[in-house]
C-alpha cells in the first residue's frame, strides 16, 4: 500500500484547498483574458455559459442518479421552477433598469436573492414531489417524476389562462427578464455548485446517500434513515437544477414552457450517463462536450442530430460505463503523486542498501 | 446507547424454558421475545416464538432449511413486521420501529447472502457503520469546520481499529466487492460491530468457509463477546461451530421451536434428532 508508506509525501489540507482554487482561479482568468481580448468571440461566450448552466444541471442530477441510484425523469420540471422563480422575481424587482444603468454593485443581492430564491421554490418542489416518489423505486419512480416534469410545464403554460393572472404569460413565454447571467455569475455558480455537492458527499451524509445506492436493505440495517437521506439527496439535487434554471432565465431573457420539455430531462439525464454515474468530473467533461457537440456541427447542418446521436451509440458501446465511470479526478492526488515520482527518482541514487530494507518492509506491510 | 432511555416494560422474571448462562441471570436480558409470529398470506411462516438472551451470551438459532430462522431474524430487525407477539430489547418494545431505529437501539446484524456496499471501500464501508457515531451536521460538512475534521479523523481511526479485530487494516482502500469470500463475511462483521451494538446477529457467519477459517471464526466470535461485552445470536448449520461456542441453543422447525437448551441437551433430545434426521420407522 503506497498510502501507508512513511516516505509517501502528503500535501496538507489547507494547500490542497489553495491548489484547488488556484486552479479555479486561473482558469477563470485565462478565459475572461480570452473574451476581452476577442479570441472566443460573443457567440462562443454565449456557448460557454450554456456549458456552465449544462454542468450544473449534469452535476445536480448526478445526485439523484449517480449517487443515490434512483432514476429521475423530470429534471427539467425542477429546472422551469426555478427558472420561472428568478423571472418572475427579477421583473418584479428594479433590476432592469440597475441593469441598463450599469450599477453592478446594487445589482449583487438581487441576483444573489434570485438564486437562492429559485434554489429554495425549487427545493421545497423537490421536497413535495420527493416524498411520495421516493417511496417507490425503478421504472416506477421514473415515471412519476416524469409526469411531476409534465405537469409543470402544463401549469406553466395554462395557469394564466385559468386563474386570470398576467402571471406566466403562458405560451407566449415570460419576457423581458433583465439579462443578469454574465460569465463569471456562471463560472462561480459552477464552481459552488461542485464545491458544496463534493463536500456532502465526503462527508458521513453523503456516504449514507452512496450506501443506499448500494444496498438499501444494509444500509437501513446499519442504522441509517433511509427515507430522510434520499429525500435530502433529492432535494439537493432539485435545488442545484433550479439555480441552473434561475441562470438560464437570466441568460435568455425570456421563458417558454415548451424549452422545459421532456426531452430537456433527457438530455440532461444523457449528459451524466454520458459521462459516467456517480463521477462528478464526467457529468462535467460530458455536459461540455454535449454542449459543444451540436454547435461544433453545425457546418453538416442536415446531419447535425444523426452525428449526435451516432457519438452517444458508439460511446455507449465502447465505453458502457460512461465516459469516466465513477473515477473522480483529485488534482491535489495528482500533484502528489507526482512529487512523490519526482522524489522517488532521487531516492534512487542513495545507498543500495537502505533500498533492500524499504522493499521488504513493503512487502510485508502487503502480506499482512 | 439505550442504557438513558426509560424501559417501556417492567422487568419480568427470564422463564424458566430460558436457557441463560449463570453469569448473565440476575441481569435483565437483552432480548426477549414473546409469542412472536408472523403470517405470510394464509402461512404461518413463525409462531408461537419465545426466547430470552442474556446480555453476554451466545445463543444459536438452528433448524432444518426454510424452518424459519432468517425470518426470525427479519423480525428482530424489523424488515418484516410481526403479526403476533412483542419484541423486547433491553426491556424496550420495538413495536413501531424502523430497520434503522432498531439498529440505533442496538441490533447490528450480518446477511446470509452478502450485503456489502461492494463499490465502495473496505473503510468507507466501516465508515457507514460508524454513521450513527459519527455526529456532525450537513452544514459543518460542507463548511468543513474544524469539527467535521476531528470527527472524522476519530472515525477514521475507530474503523481502522475495528478493522484490525479481524486484521484486514491494510485492506482499507480495496473495494469491498474485490474482497475474496471470506474477507466480504469478516467485513460485514466489522460493519454490524460499527454501528455499536448491544446484540450481533450473524446469520451463517460461517457459510461458504473450510475448516480451519471455521476454527478462526470460532475464536473470533468469542473474542468480540468478549472484548465488546454483547450477546451473539448466531444462524449456523455447522455443528462443530454451533455446539463449540454456543452457551444456548434453540431449535427450530416449521417455525416452532422444538427444542431450546444446552449443546448437550440439544444433541442428545429426541425431538431435534428427528427434526434433522427423520422419524424411525416403526413396524
Amino acid at each position: 500500500m503506497k498510502k501507508n508508506n512513511a516516505n509517501w509525501i502528503r500535501i496538507p489540507m489547507p494547500l490542497r484547498y489553495l491548489i484547488n482554487l488556484a486552479m479555479i482561479a486561473a482558469v477563470w482568468f485565462v478565459l475572461t483574458a480570452l473574451m476581452k481580448a476577442g479570441v472566443i468571440t460573443n457567440y462562443w461566450s454565449g456557448i460557454l455559459i450554456m456549458v456552465g448552466i449544462n454542468i450544473i444541471l449534469a452535476v445536480s442530477l448526478n445526485v439523484a442518479t449517480g449517487y443515490l441510484g434512483q432514476l429521475p425523469l423530470g429534471h427539467a420540471g425542477f429546472m422551469a421552477v426555478g427558472a420561472y422563480t428568478a423571472g418572475i422575481f427579477m421583473k418584479a424587482t428594479p433590476a432592469a433598469a440597475l441593469l441598463k444603468a450599469g450599477d453592478t454593485a446594487a445589482l449583487t443581492p438581487y441576483i444573489i436573492i434570485a438564486i437562492v430564491l429559485s434554489a429554495i421554490v425549487a427545493g421545497v418542489f423537490g421536497l413535495i414531489i420527493g416524498i411520495p416518489a421516493l417511496r417507490l423505486r425503478g421504472d416506477y419512480l421514473a415515471i412519476i417524476t416524469l409526469g411531476f416534469g409534465e405537469i409543470i410545464r402544463v401549469v406553466l403554460t395554462n395557469i394564466d389562462s385559468i386563474l386570470g393572472f398576467d402571471f406566466t404569460y403562458g405560451a407566449a413565454g415570460l419576457k423581458r427578464i433583465p439579462k443578469f447571467s454574465s460569465f463569471t455569475l456562471v463560472f462561480i455558480c459552477v464552481v459552488i455548485t461542485c464545491t458544496v455537492i463534493h463536500m456532502f458527499m465526503k462527508s458521513r451524509h453523503g456516504r449514507a446517500v452512496l450506501s443506499i445506492r448500494e444496498n438499501e436493505i444494509a444500509s437501513e440495517s446499519s442504522g441509517i434513515q433511509t427515507t430522510y437521506y434520499k429525500t435530502l439527496a433529492f432535494v439537493i439535487s432539485a435545488m442545484f437544477a433550479g439555480v441552473a434554471g434561475c441562470l438560464y432565465a437570466g441568460y435568455l431573457g425570456s421563458l417558454y414552457p415548451s424549452t422545459f420539455k421532456f426531452m430537456k430531462s433527457i438530455e440532461i439525464l444523457v449528459m451524466v450517463v454520458l459521462g459516467g454515474m456517480g463521477s462528478m468530473l464526467g457529468s462535467v467533461v460530458s455536459a461540455t462536450v454535449l454542449t459543444f457537440l451540436p454547435e461544433l456541427l453545425r457546418s453538416v447542418d442536415d446531419y447535425r442530430m444523426v452525428a449526435y446521436s451516432l457519438a452517444l451509440v458508439i460511446m455507449m458501446i465502447f465505453r458502457p460505463k460512461g465516459l469516466m465511470g465513477s473515477y473522480d479526478f483529485s488534482l491535489s492526488r495528482w500533484l502528489e503523486k507526482a512529487i512523490n515520482w519526482i522524489v522517488g527518482l532521487f531516492r534512487k541514487k542513495e545507498p543500495v542498501a537502505e533500498k533492500k530494507v524499504i522493499a521488504k518492509s513493503g512487502k510485508g506491510g502487503g502480506k499482512a | 446507547m439505550s442504557t438513558n432511555k426509560k424501559p417501556a416494560t417492567k422487568l419480568v422474571p427470564v422463564p424458566s424454558t430460558n436457557i441463560i448462562p449463570e453469569r448473565d441471570v440476575d441481569k435483565r436480558p437483552i432480548l426477549e421475545t414473546r409469542h412472536l409470529g408472523i403470517d405470510f398470506g394464509g402461512l404461518s411462516a413463525v409462531s408461537d416464538f419465545n426466547m430470552a438472551i442474556g446480555r453476554t451470551e451466545i445463543a444459536g438459532l438452528i433448524g432444518p432449511n426454510g424452518a424459519g430462522k432468517t425470518t426470525i431474524f427479519n423480525l428482530l430487525t424489523k424488515v418484516y413486521q410481526p403479526t403476533r407477539g412483542s419484541i423486547l430489547l433491553d426491556g424496550i418494545d420495538t413495536a413501531n420501529k424502523t430497520t434503522a431505529q432498531v439498529n440505533q437501539l442496538g441490533i447490528a446484524r450480518t446477511f446470509q447472502n452478502i450485503r456489502l456496499f461492494r463499490d465502495l471501500t473496505v473503510l468507507d464501508n466501516v465508515l457507514i457503520g460508524l454513521h450513527n457515531e459519527t455526529k456532525y451536521n450537513l452544514a459543518s460538512a460542507i463548511f468543513r469546520i474544524p469539527g467535521y475534521w476531528r470527527k472524522e479523523r476519530i472515525a477514521r481511526d475507530r474503523a481502522t481499529e475495528l478493522l484490525s479485530i479481524f486484521d484486514m487494516q491494510d485492506l482499507a482502500e480495496n473495494k469491498a466487492g474485490s474482497l475474496p469470500y471470506g474477507a466480504q463475511r469478516r467485513l460485514e462483521i466489522v460493519r454490524a460491530l460499527a454501528t455499536n451494538p448491544s446484540l450481533l446477529l450473524l446469520d451463517e457467519p460461517a457459510a461458504g468457509m473450510n475448516p480451519s477459517e471455521t476454527g478462526e471464526l470460532m475464536e473470533n466470535i468469542v473474542k468480540i463477546r468478549d472484548t465488546f461485552g454483547i450477546a451473539i445470536m448466531l444462524i449456523e448449520h455447522d455443528m462443530n461451530l454451533v455446539m463449540g461456542i454456543c452457551e444456548g441453543i434453540c431449535v427450530l422447525n416449521f417455525g416452532k421451536i422444538i427444542a431450546k437448551g444446552t449443546p448437550e441437551e440439544i444433541q442428545s433430545n429426541p425431538a431435534v434428532i428427528e427434526a434433522y434426521l427423520g422419524k424411525k420407522k416403526e413396524d
